[in-house]
């Protein structure tokens, strides 16, 4: 069972252990290197459904009431043998001209919510009223996680017809979609009236950063497949099947993501850091060991997974990311890496070493294979993740000590040219419209006491150039009541004190890339096939290959990522062929 | 009228917003949000508090918000000297002092002379400080249940954290 992990910041012992072997934030956390991430053992989901099989969680679909279009309400229950909860959606269609990705949306196919405990009939009157509303809904304690999404445009209605007529999918057809749903948020902690976080108890299943809101993303994939599945059977009756062999687990679930994530990113450098620093430790780690034969055999066979799961993907346009297809021949420059460094002392170290100099696409994929190899244990892994984001500047502290304490944790802010003209072209606003981030142009909107404090960079900046006037034995709180508009930088300067809690960028600067702090959480989600489509937001997928509610059970395997695109029945051969490495 | 639940990341995030409205720099209006939030976790009835001084003229010049730097002065001096006092100009209400009482202990600085049957809205013309130690509430049912505000009060503060968004209609001509 899970084990109670209310011990904040474990995590600094154990990077402390390795400070020598870590790579340092100077690389780590380069918006380059941030964009380039890459789900891993250690994501989300990943940790998720381990805990799940470790836990011998159960769960399935214990009510649908669905009209032939997929319109009605479904309920899942997940047993985790200590508590039980509910997944409620509701599920309608609006017009494919309605269909939007953006937060902004006043209307969903599906509207959802995860749930402790069971739902009677009062509760679920109250979910029926309030979750379809979202944002403009009300919610209370008993609810968890509030989600929402919409079905693919492209494929739902393919993937009904083609099961309908008793058919598998053409692989051809939707072989790089990915998913039969696409989410957009996962709200929870607090918001709208939900349970905190802090109000889990020590011995909860869900007292690990996001768990509640993977463990509803995971049944939300469910849902897709099942809405089409009932859709099939209303419209082909006997004719109609299931989806079956490699189709059963083929699609995850999509996800669009827009600049929300960036404020988050920016304004909890303790969370930013357990993000990173899980990875680093467990990079250390490997980097550490020395070869040998079942560890090289499994790296071995986690490039040919990753080579033949980008090589069954598209060309689809990614900038500034690398498209599935352009990911082979870094997997071929990584396989060829590793047949001259394989021998060497230490050769995952020797590999590492040659990928970070091949560039960061490369370098974080070969994170993400090496992290394959590590062993860490689930539950103090899970512990490592629990930060304690407290923090209080202590007004006693000097102008003096501030300005080492900026030198020492911020020195990295002279790189940024945070003094140009255009290093604060842009303030972060939130929209009157569901409250969506954006970035609004400084010359033509001026803030107003209403920007976002995401503007890190720039007050820690200006707060190093305001102190030069003041004498060291000053004490800012002196500081602080005359020129108040510093006070956010001096908090943030004493909260950010961990490793890998900066972002080395500034959010503000006119050629600012949201896409890459996006990639790096979407990645420490499990998110995969990033696909842009602006500067600002793009499409993901999560939980592609994953087992399914019912698969659950000791026997069920934590490599189900990366699956290669099923093969055509009536025609392996040509599948295999083309596709397999 | 039934009171609200509400989740304490709700109270903070909204009072934050009221109080950058109101004139508070980023800085500022978080440690009002953190006092005010921390009162209502503890005693309650700070929501109602924070509403009075909020809406009121000038409220970032206000007594209440300012006593913060009075507080972070005496502090300095009881570390130095084992005690003194904060005396503020007019009385303050302990809502907005209420997290800041607590990051205080943590670094050894208490208060000598809050009565026990403290409430949010108590105004005190000063406090006694002293080193020393102090345990600190948890407050694990309050966001484990949620919190049960003034409804009155907590509209109120959404209407006025209202003026914090910015218009979707104004930030897409801003693209355009």
């Amino acid at each position: 069972m899970t084990t109670a992990i209310r011990v904040a910041d474990l995590l600094q012992a154990e990077l402390d252990a390795r400070a020598t072997a870590l790579r340092p934030a100077e690389v780590v956390m380069r918006p380059e290197m941030l964009g380039a991430a890459r789900l891993t053992r250690y994501s989300f989901s990943r940790t998720m459904l381990r805990r799940a099989v470790a836990d011998g969680w159960t769960a399935g679909l214990i009510h649908q009431d669905l009209d032939a279009e997929g319109r009605g309400e479904s309920i899942y229950r997940m047993d985790t043998g200590t508590h039980r909860f509910s997944f409620v959606a509701f599920t309608t269609t609006i017009d494919e001209s309605a269909h939007t990705d953006r937060v902004i949306a006043d209307r969903w196919e599906v509207a959802a919510v995860l749930v402790e405990g069971d739902v009677d009939a009062e509760l679920l009157e109250t979910l029926r009223a309030e979750v379809p509303a979202q944002e403009k809904g009300r919610l209370d304690p008993r609810v968890l996680s509030l989600t929402r999404g919409n079905r693919s445009v492209r494929f739902f209605r393919y993937l009904v017809e083609t099961l309908a007529a008793g058919h598998q999918p053409d692989p051809d057809h939707v072989g790089d979609a990915g998913y039969i749903v696409r989410s957009t948020a996962f709200y929870a902690n607090g918001k709208f009236g939900m349970r905190s976080f802090a109000g889990y108890s020590d011995d909860h299943p869900f007292r690990v950063p996001y768990r509640a809101q993977f463990a509803a993303a995971w049944m939300f994939r469910e849902l897709g497949y099942d809405m089409v599945e009932h859709c099939a059977r209303v419209l082909g009756g006997d004719s109609a099947v299931g989806f079956e062999d490699g189709w059963r687990r083929y699609f995850g679930l999509g996800n669009a993501t827009g600049l929300g994530l960036v404020p988050y990113a920016f304004k909890h450098p303790r969370v930013l850091d357990a993000w990173v620093g899980v990875r680093e430790v467990a990079l250390a780690d490997v980097r550490g060991r020395s070869g040998d034969a079942p560890a090289a055999e499994l790296l071995g066979a986690w490039m040919e997974r990753a080579h033949r799961h980008f090589a069954s993907g598209t060309d689809d346009d990614c900038h500034p990311f690398l498209n599935s297809r352009s990911l082979v021949p870094v997997l071929e420059r990584i396989a060829a890496a590793w047949r001259t460094t394989s021998g060497d002392d230490r050769p995952f170290d020797s590999l590492y070493r040659w990928a970070e100099m091949d560039g960061p696409e490369t370098a974080e994929m070969v994170v993400s294979l090496l992290l394959e190899l590590h062993d860490g244990d689930d539950d103090h892994f899970d512990a490592l993740f629990v930060v304690d984001e407290r923090s209080s500047a202590d007004p006693a502290t000097t102008v003096g000590e501030t300005l080492a304490l900026l030198d020492r944790r911020f020195g990295w802010l002279a790189d940024l040219d945070l003094d140009g003209p255009e290093a604060d072209r842009y303030w972060w606003v939130v929209s009157d419209n569901t409250e969506e981030p954006r970035r609004a142009r400084r010359d033509l909107l001026p803030p107003e006491h209403r920007d976002v404090a995401v503007d890190v960079a720039l007050r820690l900046w200006r707060l190093r150039a305001a102190l030069r006037d003041w004498a060291d034995d000053i004490p800012m709180h002196r500081v602080l009541s005359s020129y108040p508009e510093h006070r956010m930088a001096v908090e943030r300067l004493h909260a950010s004190d961990r490793r890998y809690g900066e972002p080395r960028d500034n959010a503000c600067s006119a050629d600012y890339l949201p896409l890459q702090i996006q990639r790096f959480q979407l990645a420490m989600y499990g998110m995969d096939n990033y696909k842009p489509k602006s500067t600002d937001w793009l499409r993901v997928t999560l939980f592609q290959g994953a087992p399914r509610l019912g698969d659950m059970g000791p026997d069920v395997t934590d490599d189900w990522v990366l699956p290669p695109r099923p093969a055509r029945p009536e025609n392996p051969g040509t599948q295999d062929d083309r596709r397999s490495p | 009228m039934e009171p609200l639940v509400v989740a304490p990341r709700e109270v903070h995030d909204l009072v934050m917003r009221c109080a950058r409205v109101a004139g508070c720099d980023s800085g500022t209006a978080n440690r009002v949000a953190r006092n005010i939030t921390a009162a209502e976790v503890r005693w309650g009835g700070a929501v109602a508090v924070a509403t009075e001084v909020l809406e009121a003229g000038d409220p970032a010049n206000s007594s209440s918000i300012q006593a913060l730097d009075v507080l972070a002065e005496a502090e300095c001096d009881a570390r130095t000297t084992g005690t003194s006092r904060a005396g503020f100009e007019t009385p303050v209400p302990v809502a907005f002092l209420a997290s800041t009482i607590a990051e205080m202990a943590g670094r050894g600085v208490v208060v000598d002379n809050l009565p026990l049957d403290l409430t949010a809205a108590l105004a005190v013309s000063g406090l006694d400080l002293r080193t020393g130690v102090v345990d600190l509430p948890a407050s694990v049912e309050a966001h484990r249940d949620g919190l049960s505000v003034d409804r009155v009060a907590f509209n109120r503060l959404e209407a006025m954290a209202s003026r914090f968004l910015v218009s979707e209609a104004i930030l897409d001509g801003l693209e355009h």
